[in-house]
C-alpha cells in the first residue's frame, strides 16, 4: 500500500495528473529536439 | 564558427551534466564538492580543447588568481588593480580583434579565448578586481576562482553571475528532492525544445540574415528579434535548470521582455546579468560621479551621461566595430528618451494624471510594439557593418 501510494503521489505538493503530465511533456520536449538537432548550431549570443 | 564552439548538439554537454549529476549533486554536504565542480569546469573545457590548451586555461585561472590575491593584499593594491583591469582588457581587445593577435603572433590564443567565451569570462573578472580592491572579501582560494570564472553550465552566454552573488551562495546547498528534481529537468527541456524546435521552425522557415529587400526585410526584423529571444533565452533556461539540479546558483536572465513598455523596463526584463553588470560597474559610477560634481543640480543630464557611456561600452563589448557602437547609441538616446518623457509626463499630468496615463490599456499597448520595434531596429546593426 505504501509503495502503491508513493507510485500515486509521487511529488508533494503536486496532484498526480500534474506530475504525470509534467513528466511526459519533457519527455516529449526533449524528443522533438532530439529529432531536430543539427549541429554546428551554437547559439547567437556566444559569438559575442 | 568555429567547431570548438559549445554545441548542444555535441555529447561532451551532456557528457558533462551528466558527470555533475552524479558527481556534484549528490555532495550537497561534502567538504570536497567545490573541487569536483571546479575539476568538472576544467574538465568540460579540456574536453572541447584538449589538454594543452586545458593546461593554458588552468594556468591563466591561476594568475587570475595570484592577481586577485596582490589586488587585495598589496599595499599598493593601485597599481594592482590597473595592472589586472589592463590584463583583462588587454586579452579582451585580442579576443575581439583575432587581427591584432595576429600582428602580435599570438593568433593560437583565439579559439580558446573563443571557446571559453571570453567576453562574459571578462566581466567576471572585472567583478573580481573590484571586489578585492573595495576589499569587500577575502581573496579566494584557486578552486572558487575556477568556479566563479568558468561554470560549465554558463560558460558559453552566461547569465553573468555577480560576484557578490557568488560568494553569498550557502556553502551547503539545498538537498534534491523530487521537486526541484522535476522543475530543474522540466526547465532544461523546455530550453532545449526552445533551442531546437521553436528557434529552429523559426530560423528555417523566416530568416535569410537579410539578404531579402521591402516588406520581407520588415517581417524579418521582428522575427529575428523573436528568435533571438528563443534561442538566447534557451541557453539561460537550461543554464538555470542546471544550476537547480547541481544546488548551483544560476541567476535568471529574463522575464517576458515582449511586455515592456519601455527601454528602461526592457532593460530589466532582457539580459538581466547584463544589464545589472552595466548598472553596477558603469552607470552608477558614472552617475554618481557626475552628480557630486554637479552638486546634483542636473539630475537628468548627470544619468543621460551615464547612459551614453555605459551602452556604448556595453556595445563594444559585442564587438569592437562602428555597428555595435550604433548599436550601443541606439539603446543609450532609447533610454535617454523615456527619462526625459517621465519627466515631462509629470509636469505635464501630475501624479494622478501619470497614473492614469500608465494605466490605458491602448496606450500601454502603443509602448509596448514602439519598445519591440526599436530594440527589433537595433538588432539590425549586427548584421550591417560600417
Amino acid at each position: 500500500m505504501k509503495v502503491l501510494r508513493r507510485f500515486l503521489f509521487p511529488v508533494q505538493g503536486l496532484s498526480p495528473w500534474g506530475f504525470y503530465l509534467r513528466l511526459l511533456l519533457i519527455a516529449l520536449q526533449l524528443l522533438l529536439a532530439y529529432c531536430l538537432a543539427e549541429q554546428n548550431n551554437p547559439f547567437f549570443y556566444q559569438a559575442f | 564558427m568555429s567547431d570548438y564552439l559549445i554545441d548542444l548538439a555535441k555529447w561532451q554537454f551532456w557528457m558533462a551534466l551528466a558527470a555533475a549529476i552524479l558527481l556534484v549533486a549528490p555532495r550537497a554536504r561534502d567538504q570536497h564538492r567545490s573541487w569536483v565542480y571546479a575539476l568538472l569546469n576544467l574538465g568540460f573545457i579540456t574536453l572541447l580543447v584538449g589538454w594543452r590548451l586545458g593546461a593554458w586555461v588552468l594556468a591563466g585561472a591561476g594568475v587570475a588568481w595570484l592577481l586577485a590575491r596582490a589586488v587585495r593584499y598589496s599595499p599598493r593594491r593601485g597599481i594592482w588593480v590597473v595592472l589586472a583591469m589592463g590584463l583583462t582588457i588587454g586579452v579582451f581587445v585580442l579576443h575581439k580583434l583575432p587581427t591584432w593577435s595576429a600582428a602580435l603572433r599570438l593568433e593560437q590564443i583565439n579559439p580558446l579565448l573563443r571557446v571559453v567565451a571570453f567576453s562574459y569570462i571578462a566581466l567576471r573578472l572585472i567583478e573580481l578586481y573590484r571586489a578585492m580592491y573595495e576589499q569587500r572579501y577575502d581573496a579566494p582560494d584557486l578552486v572558487s576562482i575556477i568556479n566563479y570564472l568558468m561554470p560549465f553550465q554558463m560558460l558559453a552566454a552566461g547569465p553573468i553571475q555577480s560576484y557578490d552573488d557568488f560568494v553569498s551562495q550557502p556553502g551547503e546547498p539545498r538537498p534534491l528532492n523530487a521537486q526541484v528534481t522535476l522543475s530543474a529537468a522540466h526547465r532544461i527541456a523546455h530550453g532545449v525544445f526552445k533551442k531546437f524546435v521553436l528557434a529552429f521552425a523559426i530560423k528555417k522557415l523566416f530568416l535569410t540574415d537579410f539578404t531579402v529587400h521591402g516588406f520581407y526585410w520588415i517581417l524579418e526584423a521582428q522575427m529575428f528579434f523573436i528568435w533571438l529571444y528563443l534561442d538566447f533565452s534557451a541557453y539561460s533556461d537550461i543554464a538555470v535548470g542546471i544550476g537547480r539540479l547541481i544546488g548551483v546558483h544560476t541567476p535568471e536572465n529574463f522575464n517576458r521582455p515582449y511586455f515592456a513598455r519601455n527601454m528602461i523596463a526592457f532593460w530589466e526584463r532582457w539580459h538581466i546579468s547584463l544589464s545589472l553588470w552595466i548598472r553596477r560597474n558603469l552607470f552608477f559610477p558614472v552617475q554618481i560621479a557626475l552628480l557630486r560634481r554637479t552638486d546634483g543640480k542636473k539630475p537628468m543630464l548627470c544619468a543621460s551621461v551615464g547612459f551614453v557611456v555605459a551602452f556604448l561600452l556595453c556595445g563594444l563589448w559585442h564587438g569592437i566595430a562602428w555597428n555595435f557602437v550604433v548599436w550601443g547609441a541606439m539603446h543609450a538616446s532609447g533610454l535617454i528618451m523615456v527619462n526625459y518623457y517621465r519627466g515631462f509626463l509629470t509636469t505635464r499630468l501630475g501624479s494622478k494624471g501619470v497614473k492614469a496615463y500608465l494605466a490605458n490599456p491602448y496606450i500601454k499597448a502603443a509602448a509596448m510594439a514602439l519598445t519591440f520595434e526599436w530594440v527589433a531596429i537595433s538588432h539590425l546593426t549586427f548584421f550591417y557593418r560600417f
